[in-house]
């Protein structure tokens, strides 16, 4: 809404004021001849309905002061004048200006309700969100810890009357749990820190095709039954970045092609210099992304169409995203033609060492 | 390795105290229990323990003035243990000299690996420091005498400083080590922002000596510590 608060929208606000008033007298002149003078006042108030309604009440009132004026000058007589002939026009003049201000004080009032409404709108919306999430994480984190006390219960009541196999499945059941448990956590304290700004960037110069490797190694054992394929040139050229940092990026964006690729499919991660940039890109062959998810995927806890079917809180990307911003970088992921999504960071390069021996 | 070696934990957590215990036990160590840091100085000095297990989380005093003081007078392996994304404590574990690192949440497998590394070094170091002449793992092997490196069957020519960062790696097999000590160790005291260089050196190593160089099988990097050769 037009507050005015800068001094030249707040001289064209005025300027349009004395604009819709000349018009208002302009139409009424073209009537003067056909009807009552009583009528002509419906001009101009019709005039300060349009001027409250799209310029604000600063100007319709002022615009409500300059139709009496108008009104006065240019119909009342005598005409051309300022002075009137008979009192009573006083008291019309008085109408006028009084329903004027009122048309502005009501308009003033409808817009104040309706921006009431919108930021209530935003927080109830905001509160949803809010409980939505807070279930989601609780879920995620009750499932493991049920999974886990379960288990655990079931060896301490039973264990002497369970066959080994079984006896060996529960405890699997809770090391996998207590293993799961323990990314949420991590990656619910990494999203916090993130959003605090608290994470220190400890820049040295590093080789991406190490940070890959890193980040595979620690995802070995997710890895069995997956294609995996690297391409990396071995003259990449030395970045700055905080390693440990990139290394979760990669291995979120792993973990996330290896939760959706179907086993025996290839996963290509692949690293190289782009102009003025580092890009690391991840490859699967997967579903690919939902033409819904596309604008969201980056989003705290946004866990897709799929989210029956996946675990996780929906962190990983929205961590790989903060920590590629803090690094200057862009992150991004679209679908291939070849079926499946490729999920491409971005980093700025500088100017590397010199290579030794 | 002595037949039934004595592990001293120095471990406040009773829940860690409680798993780590029988496992040591039933893996034929005598467990001896501290719960301060001032009680785990006074075991060390009263028991002297094969290896110690420092948590540097302790309520009393600094884990790491632990590790120091140990350090003054005692040669025994010790394994810190910290908690996760603290890898300055790891660093300046490792700087101060203990021997090796576990972070919590940690795998019972992984601390009796490093365990035995630790403790076979110690004995490595023991026995004067004598080394088996030849290296050996599945892919490569090393003549550490004829300096001849042997990479599946076939001999591979390594750079000056490349050959010395592996003999350095295979002097210390298994075990983590942090960039400071490699730069300090095999390029002198002053190289200590060579870091990249180290970086672009270990690349190579693997880009020579690993089947997939960017899977590394042998010469792991233990992210924001240092590196690993694993010998195994």
């Amino acid at each position: 809404m037009n507050s005015g608060s800068r001094p030249s929208s707040l001289l064209i606000s005025y300027l349009i004021s004395l604009l819709t008033v000349a018009l208002c007298t302009g139409v009424s002149w073209l009537l003067f001849s056909h009807v009552d003078l009583s009528n002509l006042i419906m001009v101009y108030l019709l005039g300060i309905v349009a001027l409250s309604y799209w310029q604000g009440t600063g100007p319709s009132v002022w615009g409500s002061f300059l139709s009496v004026l108008a009104f006065d000058f240019f119909f009342v007589p005598p005409r051309f004048t300022f002075a009137v002939a008979d009192a009573q026009y006083l008291l019309m003049f008085l109408a006028m200006l009084a329903v004027g201000l009122a048309i502005s004080s009501l308009a003033a009032r409808v817009r104040r309700q309706v921006e009431k409404n919108q930021q209530a709108q935003v927080q109830i919306e905001a509160e949803r969100l809010r409980s939505s999430l807070l279930s989601s994480i609780s879920h995620d984190l009750r499932t493991p810890l049920a999974a886990i006390t379960g288990s655990t219960s079931s060896l301490l009541e039973d264990g002497e009357a369970l066959e080994p196999a079984t006896r060996r499945d529960l405890l699997e059941n809770i090391y996998d749990e207590s293993e799961r448990l323990s990314r949420l956590v991590t990656n619910l304290l990494e999203m916090t820190k993130l959003e605090a700004g608290s994470v220190p960037l400890h820049r040295e110069m590093h080789h991406m095709g190490e940070i890959i490797g890193s980040a595979i190694s620690r995802l070995e054992k997710k890895i069995q039954g997956h294609l995996l394929t690297t391409q990396i040139p071995p003259d990449l050229p030395l970045v700055p970045m905080d390693g440990l940092l990139m290394e979760q990026v990669v291995i979120n964006l792993l973990e996330n092609a290896l939760k959706y690729a179907p086993e025996k499919t290839p996963i290509h991660l692949s690293a190289g210099v782009e102009g003025d940039r580092l890009a690391v890109r991840v490859a699967d062959r997967g579903p690919g992304l939902p033409l819904e998810d596309l604008n969201h995927l980056f989003e705290k806890f946004y866990r897709g169409a799929q989210r029956e079917k996946h675990s996780g809180a929906g962190l990983g990307l929205a961590i790989c995203k903060g920590i590629v911003q803090i690094h200057g970088g862009t992150i991004g992921a679209k679908n291939l033609t070849t079926g499946g999504a490729v999920f491409e960071v971005f980093l700025p390069l500088e100017k590397n060492p010199a290579k030794p021996d | 390795m002595p037949e039934n070696p004595t592990v001293l934990m120095i471990e406040d957590e009773l829940p860690i105290r409680r798993f780590l215990k029988p496992s040591l036990q039933s893996h034929d160590f005598k467990v001896l229990e501290a719960v301060t840091g001032t009680e785990g100085l006074a075991l060390a000095t009263s028991h002297n323990p094969d290896i110690i297990l420092l948590d540097l989380g302790l309520p009393d005093m600094d884990g790491l003035e632990v590790l120091k003081r140990l350090r003054e007078w005692t040669p025994t392996p010790i394994i810190v243990i910290t908690a996760r994304d603290k890898e300055k404590d790891k660093i300046a574990g490792l700087d101060a000299g203990a021997d090796d690192y576990l972070t919590k949440p940690f795998d019972v497998g992984e601390l009796l690996a490093r365990i035995r590394v630790a403790l076979r070094h110690a004995q490595r170091v023991k026995q004067g420091g004598k080394q088996d002449p030849v290296f050996e793992t599945p892919d490569f092997k090393v003549d550490l005498s004829a300096r001849v490196v042997t990479v599946r069957g076939k001999e591979v020519h390594l750079t000056p400083n490349e050959y010395d960062l592996l003999a350095f790696l295979i002097r210390h097999a298994g075990k983590v080590v942090t960039q400071k000590q490699i730069l300090q160790e095999v390029w002198g005291p002053a190289s200590g922002d060579q870091v990249q260089y180290l970086r672009i050196y270990v690349y190579q190593l693997r880009q020579k000596i690993e089947a997939d160089p960017d899977r590394p099988r042998y010469i792991l990097t233990e992210s924001g510590v240092g590196y690993r050769l694993k010998a195994d």
